[in-house]
């Protein structure tokens, strides 16, 4: 199965250009979704989950017309959107319960095993009595991946689902994303750079409604090799920096600043190579963008 | 301070920003514009003759308000603290260097001034719409700055205050979101509870006081007030308004000083007993659970169906778990059960808690507080996934959006149910505690799921719509909103016609004889137009109904055919023919079968009726002499026919040729009307039921001429308005209103002044004055007849008895049909009806008169009192005021369409809500009305049967009056002074109220034009005290003499003139001044009792001194009152130790003494004295009626002197 999104492009009543001409071919395995707030992710995935219509361009999920056969789609979807809440006073079991049977898992024997399973797996076992007004954001996440998970879709589509967890929160969920996205596509949208470089097989970078890059994350990190520079640098000296070179990114290190500039040879003094990683492909893809608006 | 002014300045300022606090005072000014500016909105205290800007109208109007304003200003005062607490910011706050003082006297002055700015839209409402050009000038007061101003400082403020210390305090100490959003309601509860109080007349005062918000006490000030005072006098702050006042503002400190102490800088809320931190239960935990090994995902329609079981479960279990739903119910189910508590009393009565009493709980205005949840949870249920933000897992689920829309409306449908058993449940508990075990289940569920339910799911189907329809949360409650008010205001707008009545049941009373009756029809086919109506509109919901993101409202709609499935349409089309065939069965009866007319048609007929007729109204005409009438009653198809023969004769002394036969039910057909003599017809207008015929011969004087008469009405269908429940299946009542009149009719007139203005027409007194010798010529029962000769024949289903007046001379059996024979056997008039149902009787023989109650099955609570009345009374009355002119009383049952008894000869109607269901308690001193009434109905056997006035002013005098005083006289007789003494400070208590409530004047009791207040109540006071200071045997010497010259008499008929100089044959001199207060002015008295001291006397005994004020005032139409010089007889008593069936003590000196404004008295008596005081019976009508009397203090020292005091003031 194979998701194809051809020239799909959207532009809302305000005006604001949310897909441009997106095309992108997704496989089975974790896809990584990367790209700044507003660059057009959800959007994206809302169209993909059958939310929402594009104005142009195309989508399939193996041979069913995403835009076209919404049911279709829903039958093999799950979807857990960026920011959702649940019924407060209803437990985790009755809520999972609940998106169970509206998936389609009528049958009670196989439903009580699933839930129970799944309640399992999202490690809710021990609280599936309490009521879902009283968990925790990562609970709460987890509860979420759940009701994803519970029709077996063969597309799961999670939007930014790490925002706002705290670090082992953060790796609970994310191994649980990576032990399911063995067989089925999963698209993972992200802002965090790290996220996408410890599961996905596959991404691409989103930026003002326009992939920028996609491909195997080594491949994209590999366009880099042997370019990228780094320099411990002062405050004062960044201007002058920014101005002669072209700056990827700065981090302070320990309160000093490093700057990674982007050049085929040596820039100069103080400055010594460095092995690119996707945070410095995601920064140089961005400015790309960001210039060539500015130009244009 | 500037830390105080900031944060005073902030929650000002953050309420004025916000667009509801916009629309509160939107609200307010458009209701009190509405009020000011047309009939939409109307109040109490505005009577007729009150202008709408009146200052005591304004300040109801405020104080009204207040209470409305309550439940909307909850979130202004009672969010003020938590809303801190909401969005977190109160751990930011509370480490600022603010303090507790600026931060809760910032918060709470604030709030208090935007409520008090929100409230300041009232009078601007009032003073904008008053100013409008179509306001009628006559219903106003010029312009009066202070009107408004006084009352908003000195009522409506300190309410405010209060009601804001009490929101903010219970917002800040319980940081709870329930209390918060449900205090309001709690506060109407507690309001209407506290009212249930002043009910009591006892407690009236108490009651004042313990208003909160001041309106009863404003009410128990200005209950007696006159019209005139009602538009002239300032709202007054004094006595029990001022004391009322004093002491909630008091109460509001007190509330607010208590927040204060009590609250506490910190993040958690105060709580007496800390929940406990409920251990982690773990949950026992079974061996991990493995991955189903298959899984099937299904869609057939076993899936489906489990699936909207699904979402119906999870929907009715997030709104039952919703807190504040949770609390709105239980206001509503504590409010019923307070309302059903008091269901079973009727005007001051106790009823048994039959069935339909305990329903008939959920009135109207319930149905509204219903109607409201309806939509705010209906409309929450809409949201709530988009509310939670789980909108887009639930939208990209696998299931059709018919099940979940389906689904959420099947979860509410069982909320309603539930709420419905729960009233079911709380009436028959409520008749259990009450005593009374015939609960009548089945007529619960009938009413309850076949009359209220379906309107609930009628009214949850729009909500879904409309929300589908808006998508916009807020917008979609406000135009369910402007639906409920539509539902309203609709009828007074004009739009009369039920089928725009959305969600309304069709008229229903329900009636212990005849179930629902006639009622059930309409019922029916209002049930299937609107159903079908409400399928449409879930259908349009499904359509309309938001499913993802972005979708525009074109959008949806053009895609919203796409949404609907095969079944939806085959549904659409079901509902759509549901709704055409409804409307259509409706629009058939309302319109086709029935004649549709509009209210304002109605008057524009009446009008044109006397514009078209007016001109024949002393056209002399024939007399009726003799009826000779059949009535053929099929209560079975809802049909009848008459019949009659009438003989009339030419009593004037000359020829008439013209006949005028007017009809007073234009839909009656008419199938014969043919007279003995020669007639051509001049005019035949049915539709204002007038014929006009000349005789080709005219009618010699003495001459006679016979008119036979055969007429059907049959009831098809129902009409718009309700059907036609004189015949009906079981206990039909009709009156000879369906037999023909001769002569101009001036009953069919515009009687009100408004309708009139509107018409054009001119002023009409409501009655020809006393004085009028013409008008002598007609008693005021009708014009064209005096006493005839009568005799009835009334045919009706086997199972039922047919009655008439008359005697029984012959019942048997013709074609299948029950027919009996009534003869009367000396002159009536001619005031005859039918009756007929499935009675029980009991009959009993008294002194050769033979008594008779027919009566409905199971209504046998009060037949031993009516009987026991019957023979009292007609003992009383035939050994004092003259013989019985009958052999026979009759009284019959008949359903509670109507709320009344109504004497025609021998044969007494009586409706069974006014007697056979009322509860007389052991030891209950309540009024025995069953006994009461039936005495007054036998009085008028006499008191209109023999006697009769003529048509013009007092004649009501002679007839209900004197039938009062009849009945109260036997009812003292057998209860006692002391019982009797309760029913006139209830009759006391309505004669005042009801002056205050005058329509266009208030006269003098011998001039009284059918005023009620006036010949009964103010009847019964007045010849009550009569009697008391002339003695009943003159009081019966005057009656039974006036009896003697004027029973039976032909015209000209008697006056009120006429039985004043009886009353004043046998009235002493010195005390003819009480004939003229209280028959020929409008007199009022006021009393006071100073001071009550008492000394003991050496050697036992103690000397009381009773200092007494007394003036005496005279007033004018409108109450107008000017003071005129006491010198009246008047009872002045002291009273000891508390005696059963003397609320006042044990009389220890009951004396009568001349009073001329102050006066001092002096008692000695034995036993020690509690109270003294003047008129301490309230014989005399005095306003103010409790200060009467006072408490005796006694006063130490031995100086007391053991003369034997007299009063000083005895003559």
């Amino acid at each position: 199965m194979e998701l194809v999104i051809d020239r799909l492009s959207k532009t809302y009543p305000n005006g604001v250009r949310a897909l441009n001409e997106v095309s992108l071919t997704i496989g089975t395995g974790m896809f990584g979704l990367l790209g700044p707030n507003g660059a057009g992710k959800s959007t994206l995935m809302r169209t993909i989950a059958t939310l929402q219509q594009a104005d142009g361009g195309t989508i399939r999920l193996g041979s069913i017309d995403v835009l076209r056969q919404p049911d279709e789609v829903r039958r093999r979807l799950g979807y857990l959107p960026q920011e959702f809440g649940l019924y407060p006073n209803l437990s985790a079991e009755h809520t999972l319960d609940h998106f169970a049977t509206m998936k389609g898992v009528t049958d009670g024997g196989e439903r009580k095993q699933l839930v129970a399973h799944l309640l399992e797996q999202t490690n809710l076992a021990d609280v599936r009595k309490k009521h879902v007004g009283t968990f925790s954001g990562g609970m709460k996440q987890r509860l979420g991946i759940a009701i994803a998970l519970a029709g077996r879709p063969e597309l799961l589509i999670v939007d930014e689902p790490t925002a706002g967890l705290d670090p082992t929160e953060r790796h609970r969920f994310l191994n649980l994303l990576g032990e399911i996205g063995q067989d089925i596509i999963v698209i993972l949208s992200t802002h965090i750079v790290e996220d996408v470089r410890e599961l996905c097989r596959a991404m691409a970078i989103i930026h003002k409604g326009q992939v920028v890059a996609s491909g195997a994350p080594s491949e994209i990190v590999g366009e880099l090799e042997g370019r990228v520079w780094k320099k411990r640098s002062t405050k004062a000296e960044l201007p002058g920096l920014q101005a002669a070179h072209d700056v990827i990114l700065v981090r302070l290190l320990a309160g000093v600043p490093v700057v990674h500039v982007l050049a085929d040879s040596h820039p100069g003094e103080g400055f010594e190579p460095v092995e690119p990683d996707l945070e410095d492909v995601y920064f140089h893809r961005i400015g790309l963008a960001a210039e060539r608006e500015a130009v244009a | 301070m500037t830390l105080f002014g900031s944060v005073y300045r902030f929650e000002v300022g953050y309420h004025l920003r916000r667009p509801v606090t916009l629309v509160y005072f939107g609200v307010f000014f458009g209701l009190a514009f509405l009020f000011a500016s047309s009939d939409v909105v109307t109040m109490s205290g505005a009577g007729a003759l009150v202008k709408r800007n009146a200052p005591l109208v304004v300040a109801m109007l405020m104080q009204v308000f207040t209470l409305i304003g309550a439940v909307m200003l909850t979130a202004v005062a009672g969010a003020a603290v938590l809303r801190d607490f909401q969005y977190g910011s109160h751990e930011l706050l509370f480490t600022t260097s603010i303090t507790k003082t600026a931060y809760l006297g910032g918060r709470f002055l604030g709030a208090c001034t935007v409520v008090a700015l929100l409230h300041l839209a009232l009078p601007l409402g009032v003073i904008v719409g008053s100013a409008m050009p179509w306001v009628d000038r006559e219903q106003l007061l010029a312009f009066n700055l202070t009107t408004y101003v006084r009352p908003f400082f000195t009522l409506l403020l300190p309410s405010v205050l209060l009601v804001s210390a009490i929101f903010f305090a219970v917002g800040a100490l319980t940081r709870n979101l329930f209390w918060v959003y449900t205090q309001g309601i709690f506060l109407l509860v507690g309001y209407s509870i506290s009212g249930s109080l002043t009910s009591k007349l006892d407690n009236r005062v108490l009651a004042a006081l313990l208003d909160p918000l001041g309106l009863r006490a404003l009410e128990e000030f200005t209950r007696y007030w006159s019209t005139a005072e009602r538009n002239q006098l300032a709202v007054p702050l004094t006595g029990v308004v001022l004391a009322n006042r004093l002491l909630w503002l008091g109460v509001a400190l007190a509330i607010f000083a208590l927040t204060f102490v009590v609250f506490k800088f910190r993040s958690a809320p105060p709580t007496l007993r800390r929940r406990k931190a409920k251990a982690e239960k773990a949950v026992a935990r079974a061996a991990p659970a493995a991955a189903p090994a298959s899984l099937t995902l299904r869609d057939g329609f076993a899936a489906r169906w489990r699936q909207y079981l699904s979402v119906t479960r999870l929907s009715f279990a997030t709104v039952t778990r919703n807190m504040v739903f949770l609390a709105i119910t239980t206001v509503l189910i504590v409010n019923l059960a307070m309302a059903g508590w008091y269901a079973d009393s009727l005007y001051g009565q106790t009823v048994w808690p039959v069935t339909y009493t305990m329903i008939e709980v959920m009135d109207p205005n319930f149905m509204i507080f219903f109607f409201v949840l309806v939509t705010i949870f209906a409309g929450e249920a809409i949201w709530r996934e988009r509310q939670l933000k789980l909108d887009q897992v639930t939208d990209a689920l696998p299931i059709p959006t018919s099940v979940s829309v389906l689904g959420k409306f099947t979860g509410l449908a069982l909320i309603w149910a539930g709420l419905l058993g729960i009233a079911i449940l709380a009436g028959v508990v409520l008749q259990t505690l009450k005593g009374y075990y015939n609960y009548e289940l089945g007529l619960y569920f009938r009413y309850y799921f076949g009359v209220s339910y379906p309107i609930l799911l009628q009214i949850t189907a729009l909500a879904f719509f409309v929300h589908a329809l808006v998508n916009h949360k807020f917008a979609g409650h406000l135009v369910m909103i402007v639906f409920i008010v539509g539902t309203l205001v609709l009828r007074s707008l004009g739009v009369e016609h039920q089928l725009f009545h959305y969600g309304s049941a069709a008229p229903l009373t329900y009636s212990d004889m005849n179930r629902f009756g006639p009622f059930v029809p309409n019922l029916v086919w209002s049930f299937v137009y609107w159903s079908g109506v409400a399928i449409l509109f879930g259908l349009g919901a499904l359509a309309l109904w938001v499913r993802g993101t972005g979708f525009t409202l074109r959008e949806r709609i053009r895609t919203a055919g796409g949404r609907l499935g095969l079944t939806s349409r085959a549904l659409g089309l079901a509902g759509l023919v549901a709704a055409l065939i409804g409307g259509g069965v409706i629009f058939y009866n309302a319109n086709v079968l029935n004649h549709y007319e509009s209210s304002k048609a109605a008057r524009k007929r009446q009008a044109l009726y006397e514009r078209t007729y007016k001109s024949l109204e002393h056209t002399r005409q024939p007399r009726l002499i003799d009826a000779d009438v059949r009535a053929d009653l099929e209560p079975e198809h809802r049909r009848f026919a008459v019949a009659g023969t009438f003989t009339f004769v030419n009593r004037h002394e000359a020829a008439l040729d013209t006949l005028i036969v007017t009809s007073a039910q234009p839909e009656l057909t008419i199938d014969t009307l043919s007279w003995s003599r020669p007639t051509e017809s001049l005019v035949s207008d049915s539709a204002l039921g007038t014929r006009i015929l000349r005789l080709r011969e005219p009618l010699a004087p003495g001459d006679t001429i016979k008119l036979r008469y055969r007429a059907r009405w049959i009831e098809r269908g129902f009409g718009n308005d309700g059907v036609n429940t004189d015949i009906v299946e079981n206990g039909t009542f009709i009156n000879s209103q369906y037999f023909p009149a001769l002569g101009y009719q001036p009953g069919g007139e515009l009687g009100s002044d408004e309708a009139r203005r509107k018409e054009k027409l001119p002023e009409r007194e409501r009655m020809p004055r006393l004085g009028d010798e013409s008008a002598r010529a007609n008693t005021y029962l009708g014009n064209d007849s005096d006493w005839i000769t009568f005799r009835a024949t009334v045919s009706t289903v086997p199972d039922q008895i047919a009655i008439a007046p008359g005697y029984l001379q012959r019942e048997y059996e013709e074609n299948g049909r029950r027919v009996f024979e009534y003869v009367m056997d000396r002159p009536i008039l001619n005031f005859y009806s039918f009756l007929s149902a499935r009675y029980n009787v009991v009959r009993e023989e008294h002194d050769g008169i033979r008594l008779e109650i027919y009566y409905q099955p199971g209504h046998e609570y009060n037949l031993d009192r009516m009987m026991e009345s019957m023979k009292k009374s007609l003992d009383y009355y035939g050994a004092n005021f003259s013989p019985y002119q009958f052999r026979q009383v009759r009284i019959i049952e008949f359903p509670r369409y109507a709320g009344f008894a109504q004497a025609f000869p021998n044969t007494v109607p009586y409706s069974e809500s006014i007697g056979f269901i009322l509860r007389q308690k052991q030891g209950d001193d309540d009024l025995d009305m069953p006994f009461y009434v039936t005495a007054h109905e036998v009085g008028h056997q006499w008191w209109a049967h023999q006697v009769i006035g003529a048509r013009m002013q007092g004649s009501t005098l002679m007839s209900e009056s004197m039938s009062n005083y009849a009945a109260l006289t036997v009812l003292e007789k057998d209860l006692g002074p002391s019982r009797l003494r309760k029913f006139l400070a209830h009759e006391a208590d309505r004669y005042l109220t009801g002056r205050a409530n005058e329509t266009k004047k208030e006269m003098p009791l011998y001039l009284v034009e059918n005023q009620a207040y006036i010949h009964y109540n103010k009847g019964s006071l007045v010849l009550y005290a009569l009697r008391d200071l002339i003695g009943e045997d003159a009081m019966n010497q005057a009656l039974s003499a006036y009896l003697r010259d004027k029973a039976f008499q032909q015209p000209p008929y008697t006056t009120s003139a006429e039985f004043l100089s009886y009353l004043e044959a046998v009235t002493p001199d010195s005390l003819a001044y009480a004939l003229e207060d209280f028959f020929r002015t409008i007199t009022l008295w006021d009393f006071e009792t100073e001071s009550a001291e008492a000394t003991a006397v050496p050697g036992g005994g103690y000397r009381v001194r009773v200092a007494v004020k007394a003036k005496k005032f005279r007033a004018d139409s409108v109450g107008n009152q000017t003071e005129i010089p006491v010198h009246d007889l008047v009872d002045v008593g002291v009273f000891g130790a508390r005696e059963p069936g003397n609320s006042l003590g044990k009389p220890l000196v009951m004396e009568r003494h001349w009073v001329t404004g102050d006066t001092t008295f002096e008692f000695t008596v034995r036993e020690a004295p509690e109270k003294a005081g003047i008129d301490p019976y309230n014989k005399l009508i005095d306003r103010d009626a409790r200060n009467n009397v006072k408490s005796v203090s006694t006063v130490g020292g031995a100086a007391a002197v053991a003369q034997a005091g007299r009063a000083t003031g005895s003559p």
